[in-house]
C-alpha cells in the first residue's frame, strides 16, 4: 500500500513535470492548472481559555481562495474575535489590598486582593479583520504574492499591505524569497492617552486627556529575505532572515508599574513609557522531512533580537505520524524563552522614577519560559476535503527579575513570578468547490 | 548556550548533507511535494499559532511577512 501511494506520486510529478506544468516546487503542492473545483475554503475555529478566569478568546476564521489557472490565485480572509477575562495590568502585588482606576475613567475602580498579582477585569474586546491577496507568476521561475489587509477593535485599527517574491533555482532545488510589508496602527485609548509616566489618578481616568479621542499611531516596516532548499528527495531546509522596523506609539495606555517603599507598599503608580522605535531582528530556520516513507518530522528554530534588549529562543518539534491512509495524528512541542527589556521593572524604588525615561511593569516584557504542548487529529476524505482538530496546553513559568534591592525582602512571599497556563483548542475544515 | 551549539550543530549537518548529496531530479520529489511538507505546517494553524505568541510573547517574525495588527492586551 505504502509503496503503491509512493510510485503513484512519484508518477505523478513526473507527469506534471513532462507535461511543463509543474516542475515540483520544493515548498509547496502543486494544483493542476486548471482545476475542476477552483475555490477552496478553509474555515477554522479557535478556543481560547487562559486559567484563573484570565483571558479567553473565540475565534472563527473563513478563507477562500479561488484558482484562476496558470498558477494564478486570488485570496480573501475574515476573522472575528471575540475576547473577555482578566489581564495583569503591570503592578506589583502587595502585602495589602490595592485600587486602581478602571480605563473607562468615570470614578469607576477595581480592587485586588492583597498577595495577588493584580489584574484587570474590565477588558472585552471584539476585532474583525480581512485580508485580500493575490498571487502569480512573473516567469516560468518566478511569482509574485501582493496582499492587503485591515482590522479593527473598538479602541485600534489596523490597515497593513504586502508583497513577496521568490524564484526557483537549480532546476526547483533552491528557492529564494524576499518579503517586505508596511503597517499602520492607530490606538484610540479608553480615557485618552495618558501621559507617559504620569500618576495614574486615584479614580481618574486616563490622563492629560481624558476625555478621550487622542489617538497614537506606530508604523511599521518588516523586511524577509529566505532560502528554502531540497537537500534529497526527502529533506527541505529553509533559512530566513527578518528585519522589523517600528516607529510611533508603542506603549500600552492600559499598563502601570508601581514605586514602591522598602515593605512593598505602593505608594503610587505611573503609566508606563516604551520607546517609540523598536528594531526587531529574527533568524528562523525549519528543516522537514519526510520520514518512514510515511510521516513528517518538522524542526524549526528562531532566534529574536530587538533594540528594546530582549532576546528570546524559540524551539518547535512536531511529527505527523500517518497511521493510516486517510488518518493522522501530530504531537507537537515548542519551547519558548526570553530575557526581559532594558526598561522592564517588576517595581520601582521611590525616587527610582525621577529622570526615568522609559519604564514598564507588563509581565510580556519580563523574563519568561513557555512551553506549549499539543495533540492534533486529522482526516483526508476521500472527496479530497480535510479537518482537523488540534489540542494544546501552554505553560508559562515567569522569572523574578528587576524587583528594586531595597524591596526585595518585603516581596518574599508575594508572586514575584507569576504562573500562566491556557488551553487551546483549534478545528480546521478544507473543501474545495 | 548549549542548544544555540547544538541547533548550530545540526545546521551545519544539513549544510553538509546539501553539499554532498546530489538534489533529486523532479521525478525523485513526489514525496516532496506532498501537502504536509509545507515549510511552515498549515497556514491556518499557523495564523492561530503566531496570533496566539503575538499576543502572549515579545519576540516576532521570522517566518513570513504580512501578519499582526492587533492592540493585544
Amino acid at each position: 500500500m505504502q509503496l503503491n501511494e509512493q510510485q503513484r506520486l512519484r508518477l505523478a510529478a513526473a507527469t506534471l513535470s513532462l507535461l511543463g506544468v509543474a516542475g515540483v516546487k520544493p515548498a509547496a503542492a502543486q494544483e493542476p492548472a486548471a482545476p475542476e473545483k477552483p475555490w477552496t475554503f478553509d474555515t477554522g475555529l479557535l478556543l481560547y481559555k487562559e486559567g484563573n478566569g484570565r483571558v479567553q478568546a473565540i475565534e472563527p476564521v473563513l478563507n477562500a481562495s479561488f484558482n484562476l489557472g496558470g498558477e494564478r490565485l486570488l485570496s480573501a480572509g475574515l476573522v472575528f474575535d471575540s475576547l473577555s477575562g482578566a489581564s495583569p495590568n503591570g503592578a506589583a502585588p502587595a502585602h495589602t489590598a490595592q485600587t486602581f482606576s478602571s480605563p473607562s475613567g468615570g470614578g469607576q475602580t477595581y480592587t485586588t486582593a492583597a498577595g495577588k498579582t493584580p489584574l484587570d477585569d474590565t477588558f472585552h474586546d471584539q476585532r474583525v479583520a480581512a485580508n485580500l491577496g493575490y498571487q502569480f507568476p512573473l516567469s516560468h521561475d518566478s511569482k509574485l504574492g501582493l496582499g492587503l489587509r485591515g482590522s479593527s477593535e473598538y479602541d485600534f485599527t489596523s490597515f497593513g499591505a504586502n508583497a513577496h517574491y521568490s524564484l526557483d533555482l537549480n532546476q526547483k532545488n533552491t528557492t529564494l524569497g524576499a518579503g517586505v510589508s508596511f503597517e499602520y496602527d492607530q490606538v484610540r485609548p479608553v480615557g485618552g492617552a495618558p501621559q507617559p509616566l504620569s500618576h495614574m489618578g486615584a479614580g481618574g481616568g486616563g490622563g492629560d486627556d481624558e476625555e478621550g479621542g487622542s489617538s497614537k499611531n506606530k508604523n511599521l516596516v518588516d523586511l524577509l529575505l529566505g532560502v528554502t532548499q531540497v537537500l534529497d528527495s526527502k529533506s527541505l531546509l529553509q533559512l530566513n532572515y527578518s528585519l522589523g522596523l517600528s516607529s510611533g506609539y508603542q506603549t500600552d495606555p492600559y499598563k502601570v508599574v508601581s514605586v514602591v517603599d522598602a515593605n512593598a507598599n505602593p505608594l503610587y503608580y505611573l503609566y508606563e513609557s516604551r520607546p517609540d522605535k523598536r528594531t526587531k531582528h529574527a533568524l528562523y530556520a525549519e528543516y522537514k522531512r519526510f520520514a518512514f516513507d510515511r510521516d513528517v518530522l518538522d524542526f524549526s528554530y528562531r532566534f529574536f533580537t530587538d533594540s528594546w534588549g530582549i532576546n528570546a529562543h524559540t524551539l518547535s518539534l512536531s511529527y505527523r505520524w500517518n497511521f493510516s491512509e486517510a488518518f493522522h495524528l501530530q504531537p507537537s512541542l515548542r519551547f519558548y524563552r526570553q530575557n526581559a527589556a532594558d526598561f522592564y521593572h517588576f517595581a520601582l524604588f521611590s525616587g527610582e522614577d525621577a529622570g526615568l525615561r522609559y519604564a514598564s511593569g507588563d509581565p510580556r516584557l519580563g523574563a519568561f519560559t513557555g512551553l506549549t504542548g499539543g495533540l492534533q487529529f486529522g482526516q483526508q476524505l476521500r472527496n479530497g476535503d480535510s479537518w482537523n482538530v488540534r489540542l494544546e496546553y501552554y505553560k508559562q513559568r515567569g522569572q523574578s527579575s528587576d524587583i528594586p534591592a531595597q524591596a526585595a525582602a518585603a516581596y518574599s512571599g508575594l508572586p514575584t513570578a507569576p504562573d500562566m497556563s491556557a488551553v487551546i483548542l483549534s478545528m480546521g475544515y478544507r473543501f474545495n468547490w | 548556550m548549549k542548544p544555540l551549539s547544538l541547533i548550530g550543530a545540526l545546521l551545519a549537518l544539513s549544510l553538509l548533507q546539501a553539499c554532498s548529496l546530489q538534489p533529486p531530479k523532479p521525478w525523485q520529489k513526489g514525496m516532496l511535494a506532498r501537502p504536509e511538507m509545507t515549510m511552515g505546517g498549515d497556514a491556518l494553524e499557523q495564523r492561530f499559532d503566531e496570533h496566539i505568541s503575538a499576543s502572549k510573547q515579545a519576540a516576532s517574525g521570522g517566518y513570513g511577512v504580512g501578519g499582526g495588527g492587533c492592540g493585544c492586551n
